[in-house]
């Protein structure tokens, strides 16, 4: 790790045969088997949407703050705030067992263990473009017409990159030594759901909370993919930027912890 | 701690005998060391708990583990094609060593250099995904072992030919049995070209069959110079494969050099062990049961102890033997456990396609078998005038309970016998036989039937050469000067020396002649090829040059010089398990018919005549540019994309060397070579020989070399070549799956007078497995 980024975490071209095999196992895997397959993709966050859709409208009577009083529109803005929920969930809660579930590739042979964020990362983006993809079919049904700053959304998304390499690196070195991070990280993402500006925008919170929900890393994200998708909005390009370079800081930080521990993982696995 | 590891050291050098490196250091200084170790140390970190395993990390100043040393300084240099052995009891630290030079462990202290690519079979199938097929797993791994897509895609029908589970292989592995998933996973690792190959205890898998022919490839990747190293209990394998080897007990090194030196001393130490247990357990035993004791044995498993093969009283692992007349004894030395009953022993042979030629059993034989009170017994076979016939043959010694039902111990192979012979009999085995004959009285009309003995009398002297009036022979470079004219006198124009040196690459070996009283009036030429049949590397030879002196050309039947020359050759060097796997050749059909019908060759293929209109316009989107010596590297590259689509052709390799042999090297050469570029991509994507039409009427398209899906474009290209050089037509010579690349490039096919025939002479139904599958090209002809 002398270098700043070191390639081997950061640009892990060196391995790209290797990465395709195992993105490609990655996602098959989860479908590997089942009648639906990919359709699951689509099923499972469209089912997730009915379901909250029903307890904020019907029972709750919510109302999304300046938007149109409308079940679809509702559904519009708590999907897309999900998404990218989904997205950061899937990975953080996967990445304390990605060292461990894999003893055979410590072990057994030789295998450059700080590709798996990668493999992880890029096979639940996958599953973001295909919900990406309904989503954008569902606004332009619609409202008959999509914003040409969807086109932002590639930006948005790229920011957010780093931050979850970061979270995995370190939740993975972590989670070899202390097994109980991955529980952990499943009870501290429950109440980020609803922490996160998923189901209100921030705008409708006191303006001291607004400047709290800052600390949230997720709230930068939804906001700014929000604004470009449903709001016809640019989003915050300043913002973008100084959110994917603490990425970055997070990203090197969790790839030195990774780096520190990992001549370990033989020992305790 | 260092002084006390350096006591324990001199302390064993004591007890074991330190054996001296070999003396052949100065020879393997001038190869390059592809491994260093250098004082390597592993200990063994013992941690209660993961949680304790990261305050270590996070506080390197205290200890919170418990140490064990696994391996203790161990130093020693690999050259590139050394094979080193590990000897040693469980947990002395062989299967820690490998693990280290294998980089899945870190030395606690030491120094490791490697260089090259490291394949390990350390644990077999360890990155297999059971969830997924045979064929994932496959790709899977060779990525892993650092693959591109291409190289795997390339290999990937070599692996599963290989493993044999070709029925298998798109099935999820979790379904295979253990013998299958083991064979895939040896079938990978030992394909993925490693530099230096790790083998941990997995020579024994798989059935018989699949054992000796994964033996056979470490054998032959020894051969290629790879650099190997392993560790097996079978000391017999050991001293077979290795070079040099280490016996390691409790992580120290006991003993280090040539491998039969220290088995013998690691085989005397396991002994002496032995010897002491048993007695140990022996005084136990006869305290409680005097009975017990009369069963008094060394050790505690019956196994083998040594076998040596003797080919007319001298020993060795490849020995060379005359077909029925050297004396072949097996001398077999084992020791029966105590618990066990008296052994019996086997020898195999098998032929080098792996089939069991013969077998013979002590208990099936009446031997009865005798052991001392050490348990100790020692039997020798020996087979007088042994009548196998010229070939490669293995033979195995097997150690099984008294009725032949269980296998205690093997040695498989404990020699190698490389058979010689007079004679040109073919076959496995010499059949005991004698011939009697009657002479037809003299005026009686010999009978048409072909059963009759006097006609059979004629053949059998016709087919061993002993005519008085032919002799047929081996082509060598002594005949040189009379071949050469032979072939200005046969084809009406002068060869030159040096022509001739390149055509048949300067073999000594290169064909076949026949004498008539010691001058020379007829030859069958024989070029050798590397080729790529049905995806394996094979070598097939090209048969050419057939000439027959004009006086002596009317003798076209059995006895005649034509015919003798092409059976000599053909029966001693094709076929399946010969030098040559595949011969082929470019006759007019004429000539062919006449060898057909005397059973020398049968039809494999034909040649047509592909044709393209010159296409006048600028390129675009490819550029074609004369190839030049910074490009010959491109070469192999496009020759694998080539090959990679071959797998179920017979087509003649057309990589680097090949290439710049037969259009670069070749005297006088007047070839035009372009390399064929996509307009703005750095490397090529095909390589075009053309040359101008010997008639004047156009261009010839000599070779290609370019992947399938490339193919047509690079023909496109050579139509603008050909437009551009001011001709109407571009023409190749080209076989039917030559064709089948170019299909939509429209050519227009014209059929000719050249077939392509196969070896009918020794095993015709191997020569038809290529039958319409040849991949040829005018380049693999034309030599003028």
């Amino acid at each position: 790790m002398s270098r700043l980024f070191p390639r081997e975490y950061f640009f892990p071209v060196q391995h790209k045969a290797l990465l395709k095999q195992l993105i490609r196992r990655d996602i098959q895997q989860r479908f590997r088997g089942s009648w639906l397959g990919l359709g699951w993709a689509l099923i499972t966050p469209m089912a997730m949407l009915a379901v909250y859709t029903f307890v904020f409208r019907t029972v709750l009577n919510a109302r999304w703050p300046g938007a149109e009083d409308s079940n679809t529109e509702f559904a519009l803005q708590i999907f897309s705030g999900l998404m990218i929920f989904s997205l950061f969930s899937e990975i953080v809660s996967r990445a304390p067992l990605l060292v461990v579930s894999q003893p055979n590739m410590v072990k057994k042979v030789i295998f450059p263990l700080e590709i798996l964020p990668w493999v992880s990362a890029a096979s639940s983006f996958f599953y973001t473009m295909a919900s990406l993809v309904v989503l954008l079919l569902a606004v332009a049904v619609v409202r008959e017409s999509v914003a040409v700053s969807f086109l932002a959304i590639p930006f948005v998304l790229l920011a957010f990159l780093p931050l979850l390499l970061g979270f995995s690196w370190l939740l993975a070195a972590l989670g070899v030594y202390l097994r109980d991070i991955s529980h952990i990280v499943g009870l501290i993402l429950t109440p980020m759901l609803f922490l996160s500006p998923v189901f209100y925008p921030v705008t409708a919170l006191p303006e001291i909370v607004q400047d709290l929900m800052l600390l949230n890393p997720l709230t930068v994200i939804i906001e700014a993919f929000r604004a470009c998708l449903l709001d016809g909005r640019w989003p915050d390009f300043y913002m973008l930027t100084a959110y994917g370079a603490t990425g970055v800081i997070v990203a090197r930080f969790g790839a030195w912890c990774f780096d520190r521990t990992r001549k370990g993982f033989a020992d305790v696995l | 701690m260092c002084s006390d590891s350096s006591s324990v050291i001199s302390e064993k050098e004591k007890d074991f005998p330190v054996i001296d490196k070999p003396e052949d250091s100065s020879v393997s200084d001038n190869r390059s060391v592809v491994l260093r170790a250098d004082g390597l140390s592993k200990v063994y970190h013992q941690y209660p708990s993961p949680v304790a395993r990261l305050r270590q990390i996070i506080q390197p100043e205290n200890q919170y583990y418990k140490a064990f040393t696994a391996l203790n300084n161990v130093s020693f240099e690999l050259h590139k094609g050394e094979v080193l052995g590990l000897v040693g009891r469980n947990g002395a630290g062989k299967s820690t060593l490998l693990q280290l030079i294998c980089g899945t462990l870190t030395p606690s202290s030491g120094e490791l250099h490697v260089s090259g690519r490291i394949a390990a079979l350390l644990e077999l199938g360890a990155g297999f995904n059971p969830e997924f097929t045979g064929r994932e797993n496959i790709r899977l791994s060779a990525a892993l072992m650092g693959l591109s897509d291409r190289e795997t895609e390339q290999r990937l029908e070599g692996i599963i030919d290989f493993s044999g589970i070709r029925n298998f292989i798109d099935q999820p592995v979790n379904t295979y049995s253990s013998g299958m998933y083991v064979r895939l996973a040896f079938s990978v690792a030992t394909s993925v070209d490693p530099d230096i190959l790790v083998i941990d205890e997995a020579l024994s898998v798989g059935d018989g069959d699949f054992a000796r022919r994964s033996f056979e490839r470490i054998m032959s990747m020894k051969e290629q110079g790879k650099t190997i190293l392993f560790c097996s209990h079978s000391l017999y394998q050991l001293e077979t494969l290795c070079s040099r080897a280490i016996w390691l007990d409790k992580g120290n090194v006991i003993a280090e050099g040539q491998p039969d030196k220290v088995v013998a001393e690691y085989q005397s130490y396991l002994d002496r062990l032995s010897l002491n247990d048993s007695n140990s357990g022996e005084t136990e035993a006869q305290n409680q049961s005097a009975v017990a004791g009369q069963n008094s044995s060394a050790t505690s498993d019956t196994r083998l102890t040594s076998v040596r093969v003797l080919s007319d009283g001298v020993p060795g692992k490849v020995l060379t033997v005359k077909s029925e007349h050297s004396c072949l004894e097996v001398d077999i030395s084992f020791v029966k456990g105590i618990s066990d009953d008296l052994p019996g022993v086997a020898i195999a042979i098998h032929s080098s396609g792996g089939q069991l030629v013969s077998s013979c059993g002590s208990w099936a034989d009446g031997v009865k078998v005798e052991i001392n009170d050490a348990g100790q017994g020692r039997l020798r076979a020996v087979f007088d005038k042994i009548p196998l016939l010229k070939g490669r043959y293995t033979l195995g010694v097997l150690l099984f309970c008294q009725r032949g039902l269980f296998l205690h111990d093997e040695v498989e192979p404990a020699a190698t016998l490389e058979v010689v012979q007079d004679g040109r009999e073919r076959g496995l085995i010499s059949l005991p036989r004698y011939w009697s004959q009657e002479t037809p009285v003299a005026g009686v009309s010999v009978n048409d039937d072909p059963s009759d003995s006097h006609i059979k009398s004629v053949s059998v002297e016709t087919v061993k050469g002993t005519s008085s009036r032919w002799q047929v022979t081996d082509a060598t470079r002594a005949s040189q000067q009379q071949k050469l004219e032979l072939f200005h006198k046969a084809f009406g124009q002068p060869m030159s020396e040096a022509l001739w040196r390149w055509k048949y690459h300067s073999a000594d070996n290169d064909g076949s002649v026949v004498f008539e009283s010691g001058k020379l009036v007829a030859f069958n030429g024989a070029i050798p090829r590397r080729s790529l049949v049905l995806g394996r590397e094979t070598l097939t030879v090209q048969l050419g040059d057939v000439m027959v002196a004009p006086e002596v050309r009317g003798v076209l039947t059995r006895k005649g010089p034509f015919y003798l020359a092409a059976k000599h050759f053909l029966e001693q060097y094709v076929g399946r398990g010969k030098t040559y796997a595949y011969g082929f050749g470019f006759p007019h059909a004429r000539s062919c018919r006449l060898g057909v019908k005397q059973g020398l060759y049968v039809d494999t293929d034909r040649i047509d005549q592909a044709r393209w209109p010159a296409f006048s316009a600028r390129l675009l989107r490819w550029r074609a540019v004369d190839l030049k010596p910074a490009h010959l590297k491109y070469i192999d590259m496009l020759w694998r994309q080539m090959a990679a689509d071959v797998s179920d052709l017979a087509i003649g390799v057309r990589d680097r060397q090949y290439i710049e042999h037969r259009y670069l090297n070749k005297p006088e050469q007047d070839y035009l070579i372009k390399l064929v570029f996509r307009r703005f991509a750095l490397k090529p994507c095909g390589l075009l020989v053309l040359k101008a039409h010997r008639d004047g009427s156009g261009i010839e398209l000599i070779d290609f070399v370019s992947s399938r899906a490339d193919a047509p474009s690079v023909i496109r290209v050579a139509q603008v070549l050909t437009a551009q050089m001011g001709q109407q037509w571009l023409f190749a010579w080209t076989t039917p799956s030559v064709q089948a690349w170019l299909d939509e490039t429209s050519p227009v096919i014209e059929p000719t007078e050249v077939v392509i025939p196969g070896n009918a002479v020794n095993d015709k139904e191997y020569a038809l497995e290529v039958k319409d599958r040849w991949w040829l090209t005018g380049g693999d002809t034309d030599f003028r």
